[in-house]
């Protein structure tokens, strides 16, 4: 019972068959090979799937593909360039705040909705921002210090 | 000493790839014809499989191959990480799938398949009989007479680790006052966010296999998969992408022989991912330990009599268990002076996942227990905390327990002031209790704890490491190593002492980004914080001996000795006759290129394999305020001190990244972090991340890191370590803070808001 | 492991003859975000889903004079966006904040929340607190019902065969009022509520004595409760600490708390009355 649907993926339209089960995330890394998005715990806890609807952070482990028909949605590969980073992506490399790297691609989404919703955040501002997003590295010290060294650019 | 690299927060060698999300983790990739794996699980915590049917589960179009214990290898085997060695004793008590259940999620089956849903179809068509034995939850019910076996060892226990040094009894009739307390920690998981256990094992048709797994240590689960399987070790190759985070719960085999095992009798590719919730069941997490320690003690504060007894859960099977109970007795051993001390450490089989590595490795644990009873001590005898610490521990000069070497260097004192000026320790310890917001229902204190560490596991095991540097034709350099980084940021700061060493940029310096075993020396892996300093000597010494190389080459073309030229900036210098002579100097890439294709036809090598010459210990005094919720029991951590002792740090960004994660994990253990079962059932009641609580953005502190530097001479340009020291005195120091609030000496973990009312309870009786 | 269905009627209508039809084998989906975890974990039996994305009519709000209309598929992330809620319902953005992750927020709805009739629901409470109705289209055509009347019990709604909740109603609580939502979990964010409370308290004109009182709480019962006993006690009351930890005491009383694996019952009761004394104290706003 595949369904065949067309998803709006970084600016670029994928025509996909899909069974109408499987979340975004396993269309997104396994239809797409789309695998900066991680999987961490497949039931939106973690934020290591993050991705933007319509330019708002949500778990991609619990959003149906099929449900995401006609938004746009914004993985980790739509942001930054081929070569140029994304001012936040800079930040975190800068404060040395990837560790494992694998919360990383969701703490980018988040933060880019964060700023791009409200471009000077206060710290405790940034720390709700990115609650959703789990990271058992860094303590968030780095995180928090990145996104805040480019809010105040 | 000034360096160029060298204590440089330099980005990280892989950074640009992980914040793009273009970095490959195992269970991002896909080989063509690629099956997925899945394992069936035990729902019991004991039982025996009376039979087991897979005829369905084979019929199901799409299964290519259903295992069971019929179909692997007979060979009994352990999964733990740890290098054979005089010190290590090994159970093999293991099989790839197994015929008795010992715990929930135990592996019974196996299948591949050619997706996911199949798999799971699959196992939902394996009919197992099951004869239900009692679920043994914990050790008490374990050793209890009459127990039933979980393995073939009498009253569950299958090791006794005694140290005994001068005359224990003695010592305690010396004592002015001896104090014996009970302690208990809990299990509690390392929750990677890449879920434990993820591997990729492709056969070939020469009898060769390659597997792709997320590990710390690729040569030693390459020996182990390899005796798992009956193969021999050269025919697995190993290769270790970015691992999405470790803590030690990649100390060794997780589940390579399946995906090996599927993989090879079906001669397709098999990618076997555990579940969040299969990490959770069936992967190794910290050891739950009950400690008791007697201590004697005189009025002065003086030592003279230390006594340690431990029974350790280590589980359905021995894994790390043994080979555990050796360093719980020498992070004992090691923390305070005494002339008489007795340790016996008892490894318990429970019904439970076995217990392994996890960050610390048994540290945590007993320095919780140790820290805790010395703040009991110090207070009896009048004695500040922070005193009676520095009388008692050892210093530079004097021999470590824990290795039996000499003590190369001390930061301690230095981190004990630094951090108590920090914290303001004089001021706020003398208001005791102090009341704060909320109608007064708050009260504040503040507490430390002090620890010390490892470099390495020398001498108990061997540290074996290789490094082989090639200077390419452009003079830029290859590091190729077993780079078993797991996020610490080791392969960036190998990278630096390679550059270093070598008087290159840090940029022309490309380190072997993943593991191969069969590209790289051996490597023992990230293991006892030892990458920076066993591995870091290798390369140095590598590097050296490519530059002696250098030097020697540039001699001849600059008809100038050896011991005149010097390495700076990717040039060798030769040092100025006279000051009205311009600086003669030759580039690197021009004596490379003259190497390759000039007049001797050879690349410039540097290779070494060898172990480094200590271990020296690093030292933290970790210093907390809490706030104490009296009409809630809550707990909040207000602010962490963290004054660590790691030699130089290498890359200080990178160092202080180590402490700030660690502590967030220390304060899980202190006070939300608890992997519980029920204790009829053997069933786990947390295994996702709603109900095992890790601490979120919110939750954390204001973290406050101070680095001591004091170097010794045997670590790369005086580096010791830092990988696990972050988390290791942080619950002790959490609890005797909340001592210092309410009075209250809590001697389990953790200190959830439940228990801590009920203390305040008991206490207003 | 097998698929399911999938539908994505276009209006009310279709959605409500979907559903009737087939009402043991399908689930409305909203947010998904506590749906889909039960799905994937084979916590279910139904074969199909209709998704009620394209139903844009139950999403957003609607002023009509003291009344706010809350379409049942707004997200709760709208809630807190909503600065007109932030001035006269704060205690339902304070709820809102406190659902989930931001992540969650975002997909999670207002109608979903009601619907699992989940006993810890946040933003559940505090609509229980502001006393809502909430108005069902079903085959029959559409009903209103009182949000106590909602619950029957834990997961489950009086919502009938067919039926779909299509909007939340509030009526501007009383002039001077003041409502409080209070939350407790062993972490600040990104927790099911150990116990929660949401309280409104009206002063008389002067200030001294109580006019109203409401409290509502969650997580200590099969469902979500207000406790009218405590509420009574307050009413033309003076406002006092005692007066407050009386009122506590009879929540205490009131509630039948389980053990499970996030807390104990004793530790639930023990919570509710604090958190019950605390919202009311912050809810009177000045020295008392």
């Amino acid at each position: 019972m595949k369904m065949s649907i067309s998803l709006l993926i970084n600016g670029e339209t994928y025509q996909v068959n899909v069974p109408h089960k499987k979340t975004l995330l396993d269309v997104l890394r396994e239809d797409l090979a789309l695998t900066g998005t991680k999987k961490g715990c497949d039931s939106g806890e973690c934020g290591a799937c993050t991705v933007l609807m319509d330019g708002k952070p949500v778990n991609s482990c619990i959003v149906l593909a099929v449900d995401a028909v006609g938004k746009q949605i914004t993985t980790i590969e739509g942001i930054g360039g081929i070569t140029e980073l994304d001012p936040i992506q800079e930040a975190l490399v800068a404060h040395g705040a990837i560790q494992c790297g694998y919360c990383t691609p969701g703490i980018v989404m988040t933060a880019k909705a964060l700023l791009d919703s409200n471009p000077h955040p206060t710290e405790s501002q940034v720390r709700e921002g990115i609650t959703g997003n789990l990271c058992r590295c860094t303590g968030y010290v780095k995180i928090v210090e990145a996104i805040m060294d480019v809010s105040r650019r | 000493m000034s360096y160029s690299v060298v204590g440089q927060s330099v980005p990280r060698v892989d950074a640009r790839e992980k914040v793009s999300g273009s970095a490959l983790y195992t269970g991002d990739m896909m080989l063509p014809h690629m099956l997925i794996g899945k394992v069936l699980r035990s729902p019991f915590a004991h039982a025996k499989i009376i039979s087991i049917d897979t005829s369905k589960a084979k019929e199901l179009p799409g299964v290519k191959v259903v295992l069971t214990y019929e179909d692997t290898p007979k060979i009994l085997w352990n999964s733990a990480g740890f290098p054979p060695s005089p010190g290590a004793i090994l159970v093999e008590d293991q099989y790839i799938l197994t015929n008795k259940a010992r715990y929930v999620g135990d592996g019974i089956a196996a299948v591949a398949a050619v997706d996911e849903a199949t798999a799971v179809q699959a196992l939902e068509l394996i009919e197992v009989e099951y004869e239900v034995l009692p679920a043994l939850m914990n050790i008490e019910r374990a050793m209890s007479d009459g127990a039933v076996l979980i393995h073939e060892a009498e009253k569950n226990i299958y090791g006794h680790t005694p140290v005994v040094i001068g005359d224990i009894d003695a010592g305690f009739a010396d004592a002015d006052f001896v104090f014996e307390d009970t302690y208990y920690v809990p299990k509690v998981n390392q929750v990677s966010l890449e879920p434990c256990g993820v591997s990729m094992a492709a056969p070939d048709k020469d009898g060769r296999i390659t597997i792709w797994t997320s590990t710390q240590m690729p040569h030693l689960v390459r020996s182990i998969t390899a005796h798992a399987l009956g193969l021999k070790t050269g025919q697995i190759r190993i290769i270790k992408p970015p691992v999405g985070g470790a803590f030690g719960s990649r100390l060794g085999v997780v589940n390579e022989p399946i995906a090996a095992l599927l993989a090879m009798k079906v001669g397709q590719p098999v990618m076997l991912k555990y579940t969040r919730e299969e990490a959770f069941l069936a992967t190794e997490s910290r050891h739950p330990i009950t400690m008791t320690i007697k201590t004697g003690v005189k009025k002065d504060g003086t030592f003279t009599a230390r006594q340690l007894t431990s029974y350790i859960d280590g589980g359905a099977y021995a894994t790390h268990t043994p080979s555990l109970a050796g360093p719980v007795a020498g992070w004992f051993l090691a923390m305070y002076k005494s002339p008489n001390i007795k340790v016996d450490n008892y490894s318990v089989y429970t019904n439970s996942t076995q217990c392994g590595a996890f960050r610390g490795y048994g540290n945590p644990q007993v320095v919780f227990a140790v820290e805790s009873q010395i703040d009991d001590i110090a207070e009896r005898l009048g004695i500040d905390p922070l005193e009676l610490r520095l009388k008692n521990h050892p210093c530079a000069g004097e021999v470590w327990l824990w290795s039996g070497w000499v003590i190369e260097s001390c930061g301690f004192e230095e981190c004990i002031a630094s951090g108590a000026k920090a914290i303001e320790w004089t001021k706020k310890r003398s208001k005791i209790g102090n009341e704060s917001s909320h109608q007064g229902s708050k009260k504040r204190g503040v507490g430390m704890g002090y620890m010390m560490h490892v470099s390495g596991a020398r001498p108990m095991l061997h540290e074996t490491s290789a490094a082989m540097i090639k200077i390419n034709e452009d003079g830029t350099a290859n590091l190729i190593y077993s780079n078993s980084d797991c996020g610490q940021g080791a392969g960036t700061s190998l990278s630096q002492i390679a550059a270093e060493e070598l008087g290159i940029p840090f940029e022309d310096v490309m380190i072997t980004k993943t593991a191969d075993t069969d590209v790289a020396g051996f490597d023992i892996g990230s293991h006892a914080s030892r990458q920076t300093y066993s591995g870091g000597n290798s390369v140095k010494n590598a590097a050296a001996k490519a530059k002696q190389k250098i030097l020697e080459m540039a001699a001849e073309m600059m008809e100038t000795p050896v011991s005149e030229l010097v390495v700076k900036g990717g040039r060798v210098w030769a040092s100025n006759k006279s000051s009205e002579e311009p600086a003669k100097s030759v580039s690197i890439a021009e004596i490379s290129h003259r190497a390759h294709f000039g007049s001797h036809g050879n690349q410039i090598i540097g290779v070494v394999s060898e172990e480094p010459p200590g271990n020296p210990p690093v030292y933290a005094a970790q210093f907390v305020e809490v706030e104490v919720d009296t009409e809630t029991g809550i707990v909040e951590v207000l602010r962490v001190v963290a004054a660590h002792d790691v030699g130089t740090a290498i890359n200080p960004a990178i160092v202080e990244g180590q402490i700030e994660g660690a502590i967030q994990q220390g304060i899980g253990y202190a006070l939300t972090e608890e992997y519980c079962y029920d204790q009829e059932s053997g069933k786990p009641l947390n295994p996702n991340l709603s109900d095992y609580k890790i601490l979120t953005s919110v939750d954390m502190p204001q973290i406050e890191t101070i680095l001591v530097e004091a170097a010794c001479d045997t670590g790369p340009f005086g580096a010791k370590s830092v990988g696990e020291s972050g988390l290791v005195a942080t619950a002790a120091a959490i609890a005797n803070a909340v001592y210092n609030a309410i009075g209250i000496r809590f001697k389990e973990l953790p200190m959830t808001p439940e228990r801590v009312l009920a203390a305040l309870q008991n206490k207003n009786k | 492991m097998s698929d399911i269905n999938y539908w994505e009627p276009e209006n009310l209508t279709d959605a409500v003859s979907i559903l009737a039809d087939r009402a043991d084998q399908v689930r409305a989906l909203a947010g998904g975000t506590d749906l889909l975890v039960k799905m994937k974990k084979g916590l279910t039996n139904w074969k199909g889903i209709v998704n009620l994305k394209g139903l844009t009519e139950l999403k957003g709000f609607i002023y009509e004079g003291q009344t706010i209309s809350i379409g049942a598929l707004t997200q709760i992330s709208a809630l807190i966006d909503n600065p007109l809620l932030s001035l006269h319902f704060p205690a339902l953005v304070d709820a809102a904040r406190s659902l989930g992750t931001p992540q969650v927020r975002n997909l999670a709805t207002v109608g979903g929340n009601l619907c699992n009739a989940s006993p810890a629901a946040d933003v559940a409470l505090v609509l229980l607190m502001y006393e809502a109705r909430l108005l069902i289209m079903g085959p029959n055509g559409s009903r209103q019902v009182s949000i106590q009347e909602f619950y029957v019990g834990p997961g489950q709604t009086v919502l009938q065969q067919g039926e779909i909740l299509t909007a939340i109603e509030i009526d501007l609580p009383p002039l001077n009022s003041k409502g409080v939502f209070f939350k407790h979990g062993k972490r600040k964010s990104h927790e099911i509520a150990l116990v929660n409370v949401a309280v409104l308290l009206t002063p008389h004109p002067g200030r001294k004595q109580i006019a109203q009182a409401r409290i509502a709480v969650g997580s200590v019962a099969s469902t979500q409760l207000r406790i009218k006993d405590a509420e009574d006690s307050l009413t033309n009351s003076l406002a006092t600490l005692s007066a407050f930890e009386q009122a506590a005491e009879l929540v205490k009383e009131a509630v039948n708390p389980i053990d499970d694996v996030r807390s104990t019952a004793s530790y639930r009761k023990q919570m509710v009355g604090v958190l019950t004394r605390r919202a009311l104290v912050e809810a009177w706003g000045e020295e008392l």
